[in-house]
């Protein structure tokens, strides 16, 4: 039914484009020139004054009509039912009487819930038949009065161009809502957590064994919410990647910018586009299946202790993975140093080679640094790869070809299986993704500040 | 070419520093045609650059001037596709001999360009990069000795003596093109080239810079690309007029700006065309 009301809101807008739009002609022809809009603008204003207020007011009924229907439902029990009772009790009378309401019934009810159901029935019924109702008359309504406003002079442009700017703020609110919506929630859940684990144990607790009991029946460990193993772990697997990443992109990029002919970069430039483009989860499996028995194999030949999920394997996959930011980047750093810097350099009698060392890196460096530090952020809050590759115990220590685990692990580790929002084990995931998000925004906004002042220095 | 391989000759350390006594011929160019790509931008231009002598290319944009200019150091090699034929000597070598080293070429003939383009490093630094990258210092005293002389002969040490230290972009665009010229002598170059030094400068500046090429002229020999007729008048002494690819006449500047013989040359001269 409302997917059908939605339907019908939009055929009612085309209508109104249609109406407004031979009102608009109607104008052209009998005033000419002097008519403010183009007959286009007519129809958009009308259709926009049909569409939108009907489609928010659908919404808005939507979303309000489950609360006003409980709480009406729950006042219409009889007190011997609804005495006393707690929020959690509330939720689960109103579910089951929704249960056998919607007909999934499991044992017989009592014949309050089987009254209140068939009221439940019966005010859904009406309710929707009320939307639809209220809806079409809103919509009649502004068709009506819309259209009654349209003149030759009427300024129809404008309040299309008004609603347009309007729609266009409320878009980029959502991505900023959104935002804060979950670093609230991330603030919210951290401070809880704070509230049953100390701070100070969290940040330079030396042991982390968040895998506590969340019921009574289960077996599990005393837990320990240390969380410096798995900052290390983090550390370790994001010097490997950076440690991989950062020559292989930096030479990729010197030699595309300088030293490659056309024919190889339009080759190769591609082909690191793709590299950006795999999927994480199939890095991941390259890394478990394909690099880390390779490196176990190596090390057992050379006679070295190598464990199965090495940090080397895992980070050396997310530096291969993140090859291509660190170089395309660059190479747009270094592309824009201005053709003058190295034209001057190289009538000098400069090699090629000592005017990228001497002229182009220099001047590029900032640009290179912004990359190298988004890289890093990425590095630190990739999941898959991790997930699949690195190890799950936290042990301290830095040893590469050991097992290490990080944050993201961490956190899904700590977010699968049983959960509850009044034990540290869960809540443990939000503060250590508290601390990921605030490392990896403080990255981001540094590396974005050090290549906008670069941006300035040749304009 | 692959830059990794290039080699520097010790040979520019024991240049023979500045020619004084005025005589015979520098560079020449034997019937140069350059191409970019399939276009054939410049139609076999044979000139005569003479040493200690301040030589103006002039025409309207696009006949070749610069073009040509940019041969003198090969720095048309830099460009993608571009290919050129026919003979440029310096001092009776080819310079595009696959023998002779394009870092050395470009050592013995130096360029300043149109825009002021000095790099992101201190005043210092800038003058100091060319003495340091061929060689020629081997002490930091001696360095210092290079840098204000160059500064000197640029014109530009008095106004820059207290602030060596600071970023030579942060000068004005005259003193910019001021130190490029004084980059670009630090390595003693035989021949300097000069791509309209003066078109992004204001008047004042200007006169000072053709003040400078003036006194230039008695230690290196010049080419100098220019738009103003007037320029070249005051500052050269040879002058070559260009026009769509081809050299159309050349002489002693008095001679093509008082008496041309082309009639084309005299219609540029007099501003009807261009």
């Amino acid at each position: 039914m409302v997917g059908y009301l939605f339907l019908a809101i939009v055929i009612f807008s085309i209508v109104a484009f249609f109406v407004g739009r031979a009102a608009g002609n109607r104008f052209v022809t009998t005033e000419g020139v002097t008519t403010h809009s183009l007959p286009g603008y007519h129809g958009a204003f009308v259709a926009v004054w049909v569409g939108v207020p009907a489609f928010v007011l659908v919404l808005l009924w939507l979303l309000f009509q489950g609360s006003v229907i409980d709480g009406l439902l729950f006042q219409s029990l009889p007190a011997a039912v609804t005495e006393g009772v707690t929020s959690a009790q509330r939720s689960l009378i109103l579910s089951e009487i929704k249960n056998v309401a919607a007909g999934r019934i499991f044992a017989e009810p009592s014949p309050e819930i089987a009254a209140a159901a068939e009221t439940l029935n019966r005010w859904q019924a009406i309710a929707g038949w009320a939307m639809v109702v209220v809806a079409v008359a809103v919509m009649l309504l502004a068709l009506f009065v819309a259209r009654s406003r349209l003149s030759p002079r009427f300024r129809a442009r404008n309040g299309v161009e008004r609603f347009m700017m309007v729609l266009m703020v409320f878009c980029s609110v959502v991505a900023i809502l959104t935002t804060v919506g979950i670093i609230v929630s991330l603030l919210y859940e951290s401070f809880e957590f704070f509230l049953l684990v100390p701070p100070h144990e969290f940040f330079f607790g030396l042991r982390w064994e968040p895998q506590i009991a969340i019921r009574a029946d289960q077996v599990a460990g005393q837990g320990a919410f240390g969380a410096v193993p798995v900052f290390l772990g983090t550390l370790v697997i994001a010097t490997i990647a950076m440690a991989v990443a950062v020559p292989i992109g930096l030479f990729t990029a010197i030699y595309l910018v300088e030293y490659a002919s056309e024919r190889v970069r339009s080759t190769v430039k591609p082909i690191m586009e793709i590299l950006a483009g795999v999927p994480t989860v199939v890095y991941g499996f390259f890394a478990v299946l394909t690099v880390a028995p390779a490196i176990r194999n190596a090390g057992s030949l050379m006679g070295i202790a190598t464990s199965p999920n090495s940090a080397l394997a895992a980070g050396g996959v997310m530096g291969i993975m993140i090859i291509p930011f660190i170089s395309s980047l660059s190479d747009d750093a270094l592309r824009a140093v201005p053709r003058t810097m190295r034209d001057g350099s190289l009538a000098m009698g400069a090699t090629r080679a000592e005017t990228m060392t001497k002229v182009l890196l220099p001047s590029a460096l900032p640009g290179i640094m912004g990359g190298i530090l988004l890289a890093l952020s990425r590095a630190i809050g990739e999941t898959m790869i991790v997930v699949m590759a690195a190890g799950l115990i936290a042990s301290l220590n830095i040893n590469p070809l050991d097992s290490v685990t990080t944050v993201t692990v961490q956190i899904v580790t700590l977010l699968i299986g049983d959960t509850s929002f009044d034990n540290p084990k869960t809540l443990a995931a939000f503060a250590l993704g508290l601390v990921l998000f605030l490392v990896t925004l403080g990255l981001n906004v540094i590396a974005l500040t050090i290549v906008r002042k670069y941006r300035e220095q040749y304009d | 070419m692959n830059a990794m391989t290039e080699s520097k000759g010790s040979t520019l350390v024991e240049n023979p520093s500045v020619p004084t006594v005025s005589a015979g011929v520098a560079m020449k160019g034997d019937t140069v045609k350059v191409f970019y790509g399939a276009k054939e931008a410049l139609h076999g231009v044979s000139l005569e650059i003479e040493r200690n002598r301040v030589t103006s290319l002039i025409g309207p944009s696009g006949c070749g001037k610069s073009t040509f200019l940019r041969c003198l150091n090969r720095m048309n090699d830099t460009i993608e596709g571009c290919r050129v034929e026919g003979r440029i000597t310096l001092d009776d070598d080819d310079i595009y001999d696959p023998s002779l080293d394009v870092v050395e070429l470009r050592a013995r003939v130096g360029m300043v360009f149109q825009k002021p383009n000095p790099f992101p490093k201190s005043i210092y630094e800038n003058v100091a990069y060319g003495p340091k990258i061929h060689g020629m210092v081997h002490s930091k005293s001696e360095l210092d000795e290079v840098v204000v002389s160059s500064l000197r002969r640029a014109g530009l040490f008095e106004e820059v003596k207290d602030r060596l230290n600071e970023p030579g972009t942060g000068l004005s665009g005259g003193q910019q093109q001021r130190l490029c010229i004084a980059r670009a002598i630090a390595t003693q170059p035989e021949v300097l080239l000069m791509d309209e030094p003066c078109s992004a400068l204001d008047p004042i500046a200007t006169a000072v810079i053709e003040e400078l090429i003036d006194e230039l002229r008695e230690n290196f020999t010049i080419v100098i690309v220019t738009h103003s007729m007037q320029q070249a008048a005051r500052v050269s002494q040879k002058t070559a007029f260009f026009h769509l690819g081809n050299l159309i006449e050349e002489g002693p500047t008095e001679q093509i700006f008082t008496n041309p013989v082309n009639k084309q040359t005299q219609d540029y001269i007099m501003g009807r065309i261009g």
